[in-house]
């Protein structure tokens, strides 16, 4: 063989560890048959104790785990729509309402994939989930700071002023609560495998988004500081807030019970 | 259904199908083999246990995933990768570098030759967790699980061949940090392997 064939990885069968790590480092001893039943009762027990609502849902296929929350995002979305809908929606360029609606809500799906993404895959590269977690935040907030959509309708004007703050809150909060659903949701949902920061920073990204899309739809506000801090702050907030909570609570977890805390 | 001389794949798609003794029978084929990939990389039994019994539990709740004709090997590896991936996480989030954890389950007061063999399994672990994560995740499934270089690539979702460049330079990797971590002298290194050896190891699968 040449150098260069040994050199290459590719064309190398022989890869694998050396002598010296085989001898440092040799296979377990295998488990007795006593130790097996032992821990094939823990596992019995463990799928034994998943009954109920929650073990069902988070027991279906991951496709139709997505469905269901990409459903409940539309579902707040089409409820805005059908029952409260911005005033000024003759007015509002359809080309824009198209293209916040659609950036928004691909984001939040894309999210909810990441979210609940299955053990028995790869992780997504961690490029991916950096993207989509800063695109949900960057897009609302571009969506606010280009220029207003009309000033055509008296109630689009409002928000400015001493109405500035207590109609910002109003919304953040009304859009805060329209995502807890999303968020409950998706902790239903999840097979509770790995609660990774990331994981549930994109959960509940989709939850601010499906807060921004439902506003979107139902506030006819278009000053842009009203729109910054009472829609665009929630995918900011939510995935951050989410973010903390389950670094908290795992951390709390693992001290109580160990490095892993029980399912 | 012959569940001793059944595939894995037949036994998966029985067990989807509400066969509960089909997950006994997976059990049994497979947790040796999940024991002696996580008892080589980690020494802490008690987290080993755990991550066995979570896998299990994942496969439990993710079978409405499993496509029927799917290989079942690399599926259930990839469940125990990344749960481990995630106990060490956790570990490093407790602000414990993951090799105080080899560190601290080292067993106490053991005979001298049980000692030497702690001491360069832990060398050797020690050296396994430094490596980036791409590598020592191919080496954990080439070498401690014994899995061929194609099901490795279907675990970690990477080409056939970026698995042999990172196995390529994983494995050189740790070579060359357990003789720096002997302080280069490879007869230090083959004096206490000899003197700990219980015989030649298996080569992967």
């Amino acid at each position: 063989m040449t150098s260069k064939h040994q050199a290459s990885p590719e064309r190398d069968e022989r890869i694998g560890p050396s002598d010296v790590l085989e001898r440092a480092l040799p296979p377990a001893p295998a488990p007795s048959v006593i130790e097996l039943d032992a821990l094939f009762a823990r596992v019995e027990g463990a799928v034994r104790e998943e009954r109920g609502p929650r073990a069902w849902l988070r027991s279906r296929p991951t496709l139709l785990r997505w469905t269901l929350a990409a459903l409940l995002v539309l579902s707040l979305v089409l409820v805005e729509l059908l029952l409260k809908p911005r005033v000024d929606f003759e007015f509002y360029p359809t080309l824009r309402m198209a293209l916040a609606l659609g950036a928004m809500g691909l984001l939040a799906f894309v999210a909810l994939g990441l979210g609940l993404r299955p053990l028995h895959r790869p992780p997504a590269p961690r490029w991916l989930l950096t993207s989509v977690l800063l695109l949900g935040a960057i897009v609302p907030f571009a969506l606010a700071l280009l220029p207003p959509a009309h000033l055509d309708h008296p109630a689009s004007l409002a928000g400015a002023g001493a109405d500035f703050l207590p109609r910002a809150l109003a919304c953040f909060g009304f859009g805060g609560v329209l995502g807890i659903p999303v968020v409950l949701l998706t902790l239903l949902l999840d097979r509770g495998g790995h609660t990774t920061v990331w994981r549930a920073a994109a959960a509940a990204l989709a939850a601010g988004l499906a807060a921004n899309l439902a506003l979107q739809v139902h506030c006819a506000i278009v000053h842009p500081a009203h729109l910054l801090l009472g829609h665009a702050s929630l995918a900011i907030v939510y995935p951050a807030l989410w973010a903390g909570l389950s670094r908290v609570v795992t951390a709390r977890a693992s001290a109580a019970s160990g490095p892993w805390p029980t399912p | 259904m012959d569940r001793a001389s059944a595939t894995d794949e037949q036994l998966m798609e029985a067990y989807v199908l509400g066969d509960q003794a089909a997950l006994r029978e997976l059990f049994g084929r497979y947790a040796p083999r999940l024991l002696g990939m996580l008892r080589r990389g980690l020494a802490d039994d008690g987290a080993v246990q755990d991550l066995l019994q979570h896998t299990f539990l994942q496969l439990h709740r993710a079978r409405g995933d499993y496509r029927i004709g799917a290989r079942f090997r690399p599926w259930l590896f990839t469940i125990a990768l990344n749960l481990k991936r995630e106990h060490f996480r956790r570990l490093a989030r407790r602000r414990e570098d993951a090799q105080e954890e080899f560190d601290r389950h080292a067993a106490p007061g053991t005979p001298h030759d049980d000692l030497a063999r702690s001491q360069t399994a832990r060398l050797v672990r020690r050296a396994l967790a430094r490596l980036p994560d791409s590598q020592r995740e191919v080496i954990e499934l080439h070498w401690l699980a014994g899995l061929p270089f194609p099901e490795v690539a279907e675990a970690i979702g990477a080409s056939l061949s970026a698995v042999k460049v990172r196995a390529h330079r994983g494995y050189a990797k740790l070579r060359d940090a357990v003789t720096a971590e002997l302080g280069g002298n490879q007869d230090a290194v083959h004096a206490i392997l000899e003197g700990a050896s219980d015989g030649p190891g298996e080569p992967p699968g």
